[in-house]
């Protein structure tokens, strides 16, 4: 099984792997920690990240059909939570506080040099088209690696690339407006 | 920022989702023995997964567990002057839903009521391996309170506990009027209270327009003890357990809504 299927266009589709739709008790004790901890890390705000996280949980009560299909917990988590963060990122209101709040201080990924640069990252992550915002977390925001992006987006690593090359072309589009 | 035990990351350390996964026995099994190796090596990787699941236990400790917040606050309706019932507060006894029969509903529950919860405890309560929880709405909203937590007139308080061992549960109040047996219902001497973490009682508190400090006390007693003699301890100065019982105690002042 190769957890980098690839659609004939090069988009990312979803695995063939079945797995039974989770016990939703065990799964929230499993991983709403971790969806809290990401929210919070992308939202910068542990208030934000709690609704989140009841947002998170509460559509996967309305449709627990969401799990199926995914080979790996974790990134279906990860999926899911960084779809609402940027749902939430795109909020107008939402928006205009976080940038007034700047950035959290906690930072872990390599590729992030300053907190300055994920301020920046964060305000034009609302302006991103979907795919390329989802990649930028990932990878600016997070530090992720190709391989694990790909077995979130459930794609090649190949294409996670092309992904992290158009994210980083449109920020230099960007930055050179003035 | 690293410490002396933490030497910081290299390229060679593990992703934010490589950590996630391994907690969660997710890894896939191409690199499970290149992870293991690694973490044994690496002292930063090791304290990011020691920090990943000490994060977790203290989220989920804060957090509403499923089984306790199977439903929400309900509105409450008068008690209907309960013999001793000094409290102007309103109870209503909730419906007794059958145990959680679907983890989709515990989940709704959860989801219903896992509003910015806090920490349970703020070190003046009485410890031990069982404990009384509380959870106040207010204007919608629902989160858990800690002992100390300001209340107001009109919040409503939904009651849980959490023991280790089965127990006989009576939860009491006292509105600095006399005291006010919540649980078991008027006309039950005991209740039992099977083990489990946040286990939600059938019954809601909407608090009256009198301020001041309401206390709650949970007694839990492995053998069964007369409601008398329960009453009797707690009147007491300062209120004690009874014999072969375990109190907790939450006091909730309650001030003017802003």
């Amino acid at each position: 099984m190769s957890l980098h299927a690839e659609g004939p266009a090069g988009v990312c589709t979803p695995h063939t792997v079945n797995m039974a739709a989770p016990d939703l008790d065990d799964f929230y004790r499993r991983y709403a920690p971790v969806a809290y901890r990401r929210a919070r890390h992308l939202l910068g705000n542990e208030d934000d990240a709690r609704e989140l996280v009841h947002d998170v949980f509460a559509s996967l009560l309305d449709r627990p059909e969401q799990f199926r299909g995914k080979s790996s917990l974790t990134t279906f988590m990860y999926s899911a939570v960084t779809h609402a963060c940027l749902n939430r990122l795109r909020n107008q209101r939402n928006r205009a506080r976080l940038l007034q709040q700047g950035m959290p201080e906690e930072r872990e990924s390599p590729q992030v040099r300053s907190a300055e640069a994920l301020a920046s990252l964060r305000s034009l992550l609302a302006r991103m088209p979907e795919d390329l915002a989802t990649v930028a977390i990932y990878y600016h925001g997070e530090g992720l690696t190709h391989d694990d992006i790909a077995r979130i987006l459930e794609c090649s690593p190949r294409h996670v690339g092309n992904l992290v090359a158009r994210v980083r072309h449109f920020i230099e589009r960007q930055e050179a407006q003035p | 920022m690293s410490t002396s035990s933490d030497p910081g990351p290299t390229p060679a350390c593990l992703s934010a989702l490589a950590i996630d996964e391994w907690n969660a026995g997710e890894t896939p099994s191409a690199m499970r023995a290149a992870h293991a190796a690694h973490i044994e090596d690496c002292a930063h990787c090791a304290a990011r997964l020691a920090a990943a699941t000490a994060e977790a236990e203290a989220f989920l400790q804060d957090a509403p567990t499923l089984a306790a917040l199977r439903e929400g606050l309900a509105r409450p309706t008068p008690r209907g002057g309960a013999p001793g019932d000094h409290h102007a507060a309103t109870v209503r006894r909730l419906p007794r839903i059958a145990a959680v029969t679907t983890a989709g509903l515990a989940l709704a529950a959860a989801v219903m009521l896992m509003v910015r919860p806090r920490l349970p405890e703020d070190g003046t309560r009485t410890k031990g391996s069982a404990r009384l929880g509380v959870y106040v709405k207010r204007d919608g909203r629902v989160k858990r309170a800690a002992n100390g937590d300001v209340v107001h007139p009109g919040d409503t308080l939904r009651f849980t506990y959490t023991s280790q061992a089965p127990r006989h549960l009576s939860v009491w109040g006292d509105d600095g009027q006399g005291l006010t047996r919540y649980h078991p219902a008027p006309g039950a001497e005991v209740a039992q209270a099977e083990p489990g973490r946040d286990v939600p009682l059938d019954f809601g508190i909407e608090l009256d327009g009198a301020l001041g400090t309401e206390v709650f006390y949970g007694v839990f007693c492995q053998p069964r003890v007369t409601a008398d003699a329960i009453r009797a301890a707690l009147e007491r100065t300062p209120p004690s357990p009874p014999r072969d019982c375990l109190l907790d105690v939450i006091r909730l002042p309650k001030e003017p809504a802003p």
